[in-house]
This record gives C-alpha cells, structure tokens and sequence, in this order.
C-alpha cells in the first residue's frame, strides 16, 4: 500500500483488494501500472474539480478499462472497450453492486476512447476519460502539481518508452478485429504497425452505399 | 408529419410527438428532416422484428433529435454537435416532464449515433437509433427488412437523388467552424473530403509528442 497521494489512495476494501488480484493476474506491467495510474489521474482530477465520486467505482473502471486489450479476448470480435467493460460488469455483479453502478462503470470503460461525450457523464465516467488521457497523451498534464505526477510515477512508473510500448498492446489486442476500430482514432495504431493497414473512410462508405446500386422503389419507372 | 404511419408503423399519436415533429420541422431542412423520419421508421421496425420493448414516443423523439446539432442553431458551439442534439432533446423532454432516466437514455442515444459499435450494447433506444440511422445512411442492413417494408418507406419519405452528396455536405456544414470535435471520430472523414486544410489527427503521433515524451527528453 503506498502513501495517499494529495489524499488519494486506492480504496481499501475487499473489492478493490480483488480488482487489483484479478487484473494483477491478466495484465502486464505495463498496462497494469498504467490502468492504476490511470485511477490515480481520474481521482486527482475529481479532487480538483471538487467532483462527487465514488472511489471504489472509479478504481474498478480505470482497473478494468484496458482489459479488453488482454489475450483473454483473442477471439473476440468486439470493441475492446465493450470486452473490458463486459469484464467489469461480470466481475461487480458478483459483489452486491447495484445495477445503476455497474453500468456506470460499463459506461466508463465502453467510452474511454470515445472523444467528446464522456465529459458529459456521470464523474466516474468523466474521471476514467481524463485520467486515461493524461496517461497516454498528457492531456491535462499542467493541471496536476510536479510533486503529483512525481508521486504517481515513482510508485507506478511508466517504464522506458510507454508509449511504443502501449501502441504494441493496442497492435496486439486489435489486429484480429480491424473492422472494430473504424470510425474510431483505434485504426492509428494498426496504420502505424502494419503498412499494408487501410483505413475505411466514411465517406467512401456512404457515397458506396446500397441505396444507390438497388434501383430505390420510389424511383422505379411506372 | 407528411405521413403518421408506414408499413404497420405509427408515429406516436401524443402531444409530445406532435411537438417534435413540429419543432425539428421548423429547426431542420427537408433533408434532415426526412431523414430522421426514415430513422425512426427503420429503427421502430427493426425493434419490431426483434421484438424488442420499446416506447415509441422516447424513440420517436432521440430519432427526429439525432441531427439537431447540425442545425444553424449551433453554429458557434464547440461541442460535438451529437451533444449539441442529446442537449437538444434532454431540454425538450425535461420541459415536457419526462423521467430523467428516459432523459438519459434519448440523451445518450443521440450522443452516441455515430459511435460504432457501443449502443447495440445499450438501452433499445440507444440500438435502434444508429441502426436507423445505418440503414438510411448506407443501407447497413437492407436485407433484413422486406421490400415492402422498404417500398413503403421509400414511396411515403424517398431518399432524393443525390442523398449521399447532400448529407455529406449538410454534415459538413455542421461541423465546419469545430473540426476539432471530429478528430478520433468517423466525421474526420468528412472534414478531410472536404477542406484540404483539416489535418487528421493521427494518436500515435499525438502520444509521441506529448508532454510525456517531451518530460523524458529533458530529463
């Protein structure tokens, strides 16, 4: 157990005790540290922000929010966001969380990747986006205090070169689902790994849509 | 509405959808207008297939919504214009009374209609939405509904000949003075078929030149 960080510290409660067991055992070090991290971001961000959250909720979130990405879900043809958030969701049932907080943090973890929206949300839901932007491509990083991120990356250190090593997870979760990072910014680390990766454009997709190779009833002659 | 009823399906006979149609009437453009008719039209037919349990007027309302954000209305927003449009009806509905968790559910329907893959997870309300919306868009299920289905919905609210063209531009015009909002987003697309100046943002770049990568060079 480490010393709370400007009064944050992971909950200290069966659950979370658990949560951090059963992703401790799934994850590597690298997604592990960065998933905790990702709590500590959220939760300071909250503090700041004078938000009301709850920890333990935000702790299963940002813990479970990568797991999607794990081998577990190598035949998975789902978003790797909605595979970790089902992970969450199976895992809370079992422990006398009500429906309306689990599927908050199923919230969380679905839309981590999801630009513009979370925002809105319940904290929680909000809090996970922050942190998880903070970690990966320090948004918000003047927000926190020297001392803050210092603390939170001697106790869970980013590692020598995180963010090659995180375009690797996402690579290695991904590449057998391309089809689910369209329309999403998860097609970047494919085109970045793997040359021969083409990006669907959307406007190529409507402009080739059905409505225009079927004749369309209302136009038929007679 | 031009039309109350397609192939077995009604609009909601009620104050609130008649309030609905009314205001988007008024708000939209043809195009869109029409547009989120046939939503509503193929949603509530594909919940119909499935036998899913849905309330119409709720439904009625995140469809005739979904596009509000692209109206002249929020032409200074800098939000998504998904959440210019949930905002739109959260409003619409809160005024009219409407449990704020069916509140929720229309504004997180809306919010995430071009999200890919997250609401047929979701509340009906939520999966019905951007199904309709893929039907009508680019014909993404097609064959699950009958040609008579299609026939009727065409013959009542036909797609106009150059539908894809115009959308694309109605989008466009939506989101050209907040292109940011589309970045990490299908819209991006858009924005880069249009204005040879929109610079895609690519993650791996951005991750690679964040303040994180620059605090470990100074080190």
């Amino acid at each position: 157990m480490i010393e709370p960080i400007s009064g944050v510290s992971i909950p200290d409660s069966k659950i979370a005790r658990d949560i951090t067991q059963l992703v401790r055992d799934i994850e590597g070090d690298l997604l592990f540290n960065h998933s905790v991290r990702v709590y500590f971001w959220g939760a300071l961000t909250g503090r700041r922000k004078e938000l009301r959250f709850d920890a333990e909720l935000l702790y299963a979130a940002a813990m479970f929010h990568d797991v999607g990405l794990t081998e577990r879900f190598a035949d998975s043809r789902l978003r790797f966001e909605v595979d970790g958030a089902n992970a969450a969701r199976d895992f809370l049932r079992g422990q006398g969380i009500s429906e309306s907080d689990i599927e908050t943090v199923w919230n969380a973890v679905a839309l981590h990747t999801t630009p513009g929206i979370a925002e809105f949300m319940r904290p929680e839901i909000a809090l996970v986006q922050a942190g998880a932007g903070m970690d990966v491509s320090g948004r918000g990083y003047d927000e926190f205090t020297d001392a803050q991120r210092e603390a939170v990356i001697a106790a869970f250190p980013r590692g020598a070169c995180f963010e090659h090593g995180l375009i690797d997870a996402f690579y290695q979760g991904m590449q057998h689902r391309p089809d689910t990072t369209f329309g999403t910014f998860n097609d970047d680390f494919l085109a970045f790994k793997d040359p021969n990766f083409r990006r669907a454009d959307i406007c190529g997709i409507i402009l080739a849509s059905r409505w225009r190779t079927e004749p369309m009833p209302g136009s038929l002659p007679g | 509405m031009i039309v109350d009823e397609i192939a077995g399906i009604r609009i909601p006979d009620s104050k609130l959808a008649r309030e609905v149609t009314q205001f988007v009437r008024d708000t939209e453009s043809d195009l869109l207008f029409r547009h989120s008719a046939r939503v509503y039209f193929w949603g509530a037919m594909a919940g119909q297939r499935r036998g899913l349990t849905l309330d119409l007027e709720l439904f009625y309302t995140a469809a005739m919504f979904h596009d509000l954000g692209l109206t002249a209305g929020f032409r200074d927003s800098h939000l998504r214009f998904e959440v210019d449009g949930a905002n739109a009806a959260r409003d619409f509905l809160r005024r009219h009374g409407i449990p704020e968790v069916d509140v929720e559910r229309v504004w997180l329907a809306i919010a995430l209609h071009t999200t890919p893959g997250i609401s047929r997870h979701l509340h009906p309300i939520a999966a019905l939405t951007v199904e309709g919306v893929m039907m009508d868009l680019v014909g993404l299920g097609y064959d699950e509904f009958t040609d008579a289905q299609r026939s009727a919905v065409e013959a009542a609210l036909p797609h106009p000949p150059q539908f894809a063209e115009d959308v694309l531009r109605a989008l466009y015009d939506g989101l050209k003075h907040r292109p940011e909002t589309t970045q990490g987003t299908g819209l991006a697309d858009v924005m880069a078929d249009r204005d040879p100046h929109f610079h895609r943002r690519d993650f791996c770049s951005l991750m690679r030149k964040s303040r994180w990568a620059r605090s470990s060079h100074d080190d």
